[in-house]
């Protein structure tokens, strides 16, 4: 018996390290949550608990297994400020087998500030464990936890349920608050309803995924919003330093920002003084804006500091006037000081610029934005009071037709900014050619561009010395090695709109051989992209870049030469939301190019890919075409 | 006071005087700076450098020597954009130095004056030994002069404060004075652009040096320090002065500004206290070998047996039968390269033992190197650690025996008849390819019995695609392709068809310019990591163009470059190229039946002086059916001057001409 008992006992001990978890081996990972997965979670779980209106702690453990080096989930890395601390943070490496590999040393937990390039500085940080192990696949098990407070805290954590290319085993969320404390809960992109539980004084809501395949990127799929499901939770009051706050509606949330923003937007005596010299005998708003708007951009600069609430709350007046900057929100607040001196009520605005990962919906509060612009109600004019060179009303690419929190001062009130539409962004080219016999060319060609179409140059024009624009030029244009005799541009002071005007010399614009010349068309402003194949489509097609393109191009072939040959002399496309109107036509010895490319903003749905990939290939081939000239036999 | 007038006038000085005051007060600025709207010699620079000065001295205050650095810099920003480059300062805090005195100012045009607030400088933890202080300007404006100094203490004495003379918006004036007493000796070392003056003097001065003692020891004695003396002691004062500097802008195809900005820096030599004899501090390299073998954050790491113990007992088992020289180097490279994973950092010297690099199975460069390089040595393979200075890090400075200058060691080995040079990061990079980064013409063999200066290996990459194709009469192509690739895109290539192992990747570049384009049974045979073949079935519908009765070609199909990659007219640096490299394309192209040749592009050849780089390029009729086109594109010169750069922008305009050029058909009437 006790031989028995002993060759089991060490035949387990052989076998089987305390410490190994078979149950990791990569090969146990099915294929359906494989596929497109560069991670795959085998566990997710984080725990947030409600301790009071003014903090809280959250606890995350997690089990992913690396498949590739595309993944970056083996870096653990946890987010901290000066009031939100991390208690606790390891992480331990196992092999595709599920063998115990290391576990990470505490000197290996490295510390790193979260500012980016463009901060002058931010008190947020980031510690974080780096876990990288040779041979793919590998897993690593890692939990962490922190004290929420004040930024962290007040909008309560999320819940991403699935990411691009990381697919999900199991995923589970729980939240644990004082029945006193309630809070609001919504979920996007899926249907999962939770557990609740109640335990004495506290209620618990627990949801819970299993066997998620991960979300994969396509071309032109729209926001992320779109795809990635999420679950956000928002507390029914909470804390911030001395400010109190809530989330029922977006009424009661605004009126918190309201709070923090109060009485911040009083000139100092100066600056008023300077407000109503510049207003002088002006006597419409408009006016006024412009000349105020104007003012802050040529006197203010954008600088980036985000210290505890500061990262909410603006630096008031007096800060901007003596240091002649601030970021969004200082330089808001100001533009508003200054407008409230002569009688013009505005709302700083909270906004999302660039690619929100929800869509803010009037049924639910919760606070991501990331940028401040200024809306005055009573001319419904919108000032970006960041860029140093917009006209006043622009509102650009980022912030166009997205969903706004007015902040009033009876609280927020839900707006939104408007949206560019096709015809609005337009860039007209109108182009003279002069070809000679060697296949050299004089180019004339003037560009004009308004709405989203007219940014690049508007930033070009503002940025560049003349030597810049020219290098620029010469790196980011089509025509072959050409020499610059002229390039300017110009951009408009009051609308969206900006110029280009250029006289190039081309030496070897069309291609020779032997008698003939291969002249390309339009080298000026090409349509030039096809997007990838793809023949299981998943996501619905979002065309996002709305824009109108007229070109016309005359080219003065030379005498001894005649046209041999046209590849296309007239095409018409219209795939519903985009319409192409091409021809050429000759006159003697000059060949005159039309060319309307109208693309608008749609939504089409996955089957239509492959027709909507055969239309933008359509149009690129035939924008590439090069006409045939032959030198005449005398 | 006439000693130094006198020394003065030896030396040729032409301002004696002048080399007391500073070239700048603070906040006193001259009014033709407060007034300057442009700066003429540059119209279109957005600030000017008015004035940057610097001033080093030695020191010993609690009896550690150090060096006081003080920099005092001055601009005047005459556009917006100078406001967004300069408007923002950072002061770097590196080791154990310690700055402090940061002083910030604004002067508006009309002469007021802004403070910069104490609190308003950030001060910010990088990482360990890294800190950064950061702060904006306020108020400013156009025309506005911002000004800030700052004093460094470091007790780095081995290596002094460099300077820049150069920026990327013009300077009136750079100064460097430092004061040096007579017992430190430096060597300075510059680069650039040369300097307008430099003025030397000397003074008397004293100092407060440790003293040293004997103290009976055993048998013998030892030499103890106790104490401080006062001791008088020369000091030479030297000015470097340049005016007038031109920006400098960064421009493609280079290795990195820091080569070619105006510059200097000071390595100690030696040291001579006047109760002992010369110290000698800057070793010949042959001590520079000496010591690192001796040292355990190198040479001893490969070296003694108890670092790569552990290690042995896994590669023991492997090694067990193998011969040849190449076998073992191979095995023990794939051994290292698949058991330890880069940490992607470059280093010269380990960061942990080898032992505890192999547990955690990942490291530098440095660790992954002296790691194959101790196996190999282990194993009898002749082989060396070769320190270099990366491409991004900047030119080797062969003069001096200087290790600061080392940001990398790779590991040379005996392969067959030649040295390869070896870069350990993945199992796919194969033997004799190390990572282009480490390219930078020389390294320095830091073997103890025979250390010098080596040539780096260049390897190179080749890349041959043939092809034979069907024309048919709408003007589609079908057949099939052959590539090979050797050396660095082999490289490339067998990393990429690892994760795509259908090469869909091969079809990039030919689906942007052939949208409809198919490939169809991708085949790969990889003859060894540094060289691959790839065979295809391919269709291009609609590559040539057919109008009426003729048919345009551009037989090349997938030409080297669509267009030329030097773009700008001239160039102020040379242009760098990283490794040689050489492609060729040969087409079988057969016609369609009922047509003729009507037109072919000219055959061509160019080459650049000395074959730096070559060009051929032929389109021939094999028979009535049948055409052939050859080209053939070499770079060997691997620097090619700034008065060299217009010969090769004219080389690759005529490549770019040449493959563009079509073929003419006609159909038989």
């Amino acid at each position: 018996m006790r031989y028995f008992l002993f060759s089991l006992l060490t035949l387990i001990g052989l076998e089987l390290y305390a410490q190994d978890h078979p149950e990791y081996a990569a090969f146990l990972i099915p294929d359906s949550i494989r596929k497109n997965a560069n991670d795959v979670y085998l566990q997710y779980n984080k725990r947030f608990k409600v301790k009071s209106l003014k903090s809280g702690t959250e606890e995350v453990d997690g089990i992913v297994t690396i498949l590739n080096d595309n993944s970056n989930a083996h870096y653990v890395s946890v987010l901290y400020d000066s009031e939100t601390k991390v208690k606790h943070l390891e992480a331990k490496i196992y092999d595709k087998l599920g063998n115990f590999v290391r576990k990470i040393d505490k000197d290996e937990i490295q510390d790193q500030s979260a500012s980016e390039s463009s901060s002058l500085y931010v008190d947020t940080r980031y510690r974080f464990i780096n876990a990288q192990h040779t041979n793919y696949p590998y897993t690593i098990v890692y939990s962490y936890k922190r004290e929420l407070v004040g930024r962290q805290f007040h909008d309560y954590p999320e819940w991403f349920i699935d990411r691009i290319n990381s697919g999900y085993m199991q995923s589970s969320f729980t939240i644990e608050t004082p029945k006193k404390l309630p809070f609001y809960y919504k979920m996007y992109n899926l249907s999962v309803d939770p557990t609740i539980v109640e335990e004495d004084d506290e209620k618990r809501y627990t949801w819970e995924v299993h066997n998620i395949p991960p979300v994969k990127n396509e071309e032109f799929s729209g926001s992320i919003s779109d795809k990635i499901p999420l679950l956000l939770i928002s507390p029914h009051f909470f804390k911030y330093d001395d400010y109190q706050g809530g989330m029922k509606d977006w009424q009661q949330y605004g009126r918190f920002i309201a709070d923090l923003w109060e009485g911040r937007d009083v000139l100092p005596k100066e600056a008023k003084a300077t407000v109503q010299e510049l207003t002088k005998g002006l006597a419409t708003d408009r006016e006024k804006i412009t000349v105020l708007y104007q003012y802050l951009q040529s006197q203010m600069r954008y600088v980036s500091i985000q210290l505890g609430i500061g990262g909410y709350q603006p630096f008031d007046a007096k800060y901007v006037w003596k240091n002649k900057y601030g970021d969004c929100k200082a330089l808001t607040n100001f533009m508003k000081g200054m407008l409230k001196e002569v009688g013009i009520t505005s709302y700083p605005s909270l906004i999302f610029s660039g690619d929100p990962y929800f869509k803010i919906e009037e049924d639910f509060v919760n606070p991501a934005f990331n940028h401040v612009i200024l809306y005055i109600p009573d001319s419904e004019t919108w000032l970006e009071c960041t860029s140093s060179s917009s006209p006043v009303n622009y509102i650009g690419s980022g912030t166009e037709g997205k969903k706004v929190l007015l902040i009033k001062p009876e609280g927020g009130e839900l707006s939104e900014t408007k949206e560019w539409k096709a015809h609005e962004n337009k860039k007209t080219s109108s182009v003279s050619i002069i070809l000679d016999e060697k296949g050299s060319a004089i180019i004339k060609a003037k560009i004009h561009a308004s709405g989203l179409q007219h940014e690049s140059f508007r930033g070009m024009e503002k940025s560049f010395s003349r030597r810049e624009l020219e290098e620029y030029f010469l790196e980011n244009n089509d025509f072959p090695s050409p020499f610059i005799h002229h390039l300017t541009m110009t951009s408009s002071n009051e609308a969206a709109e900006a110029s280009m005007y250029y006289h190039l010399e081309v030496p070897k614009y069309a291609s020779k051989a032997g008698r003939r010349l291969f002249l390309p068309v339009n080298l000026v402003n090409p349509y030039q992209y096809i997007p990838p194949e793809n023949d299981s489509r998943i996501y619905p097609i979002h065309y996002d870049n709305p824009k109108l393109w007229q070109d016309t191009i005359t080219i003065e072939i030379p005498a001894t030469y005649s046209v041999e040959g046209i590849p296309k002399k007239k095409l018409k496309l219209d795939a519903g939301f985009a319409t192409y109107d091409m021809k050429i036509e000759q006159v003697g010895n000059r060949l005159r190019y039309v060319r309307v490319l109208e693309m608008k903003r749609e939504v089409l749905p996955p089957e239509e890919y492959n027709a909507f990939r055969d239309f933008l290939k359509q149009i690129t081939k035939t924008e590439k075409m090069k006409i045939v000239l032959a030198k005449k036999r005398t | 006071m006439k000693k130094t007038f006198l020394l003065a006038c030896l030396l040729g000085l032409t301002w004696p005087l002048l080399a007391q005051k500073p070239p700048m007060k603070w906040g006193k600025i001259p009014s033709e700076h407060l007034e300057m709207q442009v700066y003429e010699a540059d119209s279109s620079a957005t600030a000017v450098v008015l004035c940057d000065f610097g001033k080093l001295k030695f020191s010993a205050p609690s009896g550690t020597i150090e060096y006081l650095f003080e920099h005092h810099k001055r601009i005047k920003i005459l556009e917006k954009q100078g406001i967004q480059d300069f408007g923002e300062v950072t002061i770097y805090q590196w080791g154990d130095d310690e700055v402090a005195g940061i002083r910030a100012q604004v002067i508006l045009p009309n002469g007021d004056e802004i403070k910069l607030k104490k609190k308003d400088v950030y001060k910010e933890k990088v990482r360990d030994g890294l800190t950064k202080f950061k702060f904006s300007f306020p108020n400013l404006v156009e025309g506005a002069i911002i000004e800030y100094k700052y004093q460094l203490e470091s007790t780095y004495v081995r290596s002094l404060q460099p300077w820049f003379f150069q920026a990327s918006v013009p300077t009136l004036w750079s100064e460097y004075r430092l004061s040096i007493p007579d017992w430190y000796n430096y060597v300075p070392i510059n680069r650039g652009r040369a300097m307008d003056e430099v003025i030397t003097d000397q003074t008397n001065g004293t100092m407060m040096i440790p003293g040293y003692t004997e103290k009976a020891f055993g048998a013998g004695s030892r030499v103890e320090q106790r104490g401080f003396q006062r001791v008088e002691t020369k000091i030479n004062k030297t000015q470097y002065i340049q005016k007038d500097v031109p920006a400098l802008k960064q421009e493609p195809f280079i290795t990195t500004m820091n080569d070619y900005l105006a510059y200097i820096e000071f390595q100690l030599n030696f040291i001579a206290y006047p109760s002992e004899g010369i110290r000698q501090i800057l070793p010949s390299w042959a001590k520079v070998a000496k010591n690192l073998s001796e040292a355990d954050y190198f040479g001893l790491q490969y070296t003694k047996k108890k670092y790569i113990k552990d290690i042995l007992k896994e590669t023991d088992p492997i090694m067990k039968g193998i011969e040849s020289n190449e076998e073992k180097v191979a095995a023990l490279y794939q051994f290292v390269a698949t058991n330890m994973e880069w940490n992607g950092k470059e280093r010269k010297f380990i960061t942990d033992d080898l032992e505890t690099a192999f547990e955690k199975k990942t490291g530098s460069s440095a660790d992954l190197n002296l790691m194959l390089l101790a196996l190999l040595k282990h194993y009898g393979v002749e082989s060396y650690p070769v320190l270099v200075s990366t491409r991004d890090h900047g030119q080797a400075i062969q003069l001096y025996a200087i290790l600061d200058q080392f940001d990398h060691v790779v590991t040379l080995a005996k392969f067959g008849e030649q040295y390869i040079a070896i870069d350990v990061d993945n199992p796919n990079r194969p033997l004799g390819y190390p990572r282009i980064n480490s390219l930078n013409s020389f390294g320095w063999l830091a073997d103890v019995n025979n250390p010098q200066w080596i040539k780096m290996p260049s390897p190179g990459g080749k890349i041959v695609s043939s092809g034979n194709l069907k024309l048919d009469t709408e003007g589609s192509m079908s057949g099939t392709m052959q590539y090979k690739f050797e050396g660095y895109p082999a490289i490339s290539v067998i990393s990429k068809m690892k994760e795509d192992k259908k090469g869909h990747f091969l079809q990039e570049n030919l689906k942007e310019m052939y949208p409809d384009m198919k490939y169809a049974d991708v085949k790969f045979e990889e003859s060894d990591g540094a060289s691959i073949k790839a065979k295809s079935n391919c269709e291009i519908p609609f590559v040539a163009q057919v109008i009426d009765d003729m048919i345009y070609l551009t037989p090349t199909i997938e030409p080297d470059y669509e267009e030329n990659p030097f773009k700008l007219q001239e160039r102020s640096y040379p242009v760098d190229i990283p490794y040689p490299n050489s492609n060729q394309i040969i087409m079988n192209i057969e016609i369609p039946e009922g047509y003729v040749i009507e037109e072919l592009p000219e055959p061509t050849k160019m080459s650049l002086e000395e074959r730096g780089a070559s060009f051929k390029y032929s389109v021939n009729k094999i028979n009535d059916r049948m055409i052939q086109i050859i080209s053939k594109l070499s770079i060997n010169q691997l620097k090619f001057s700034p008065e060299e750069y217009p010969m090769l922008k004219g080389f690759f305009d005529l490549v770019v001409e040449k493959q563009a050029e079509q073929v003419v058909l006609r159909k038989k009437s």
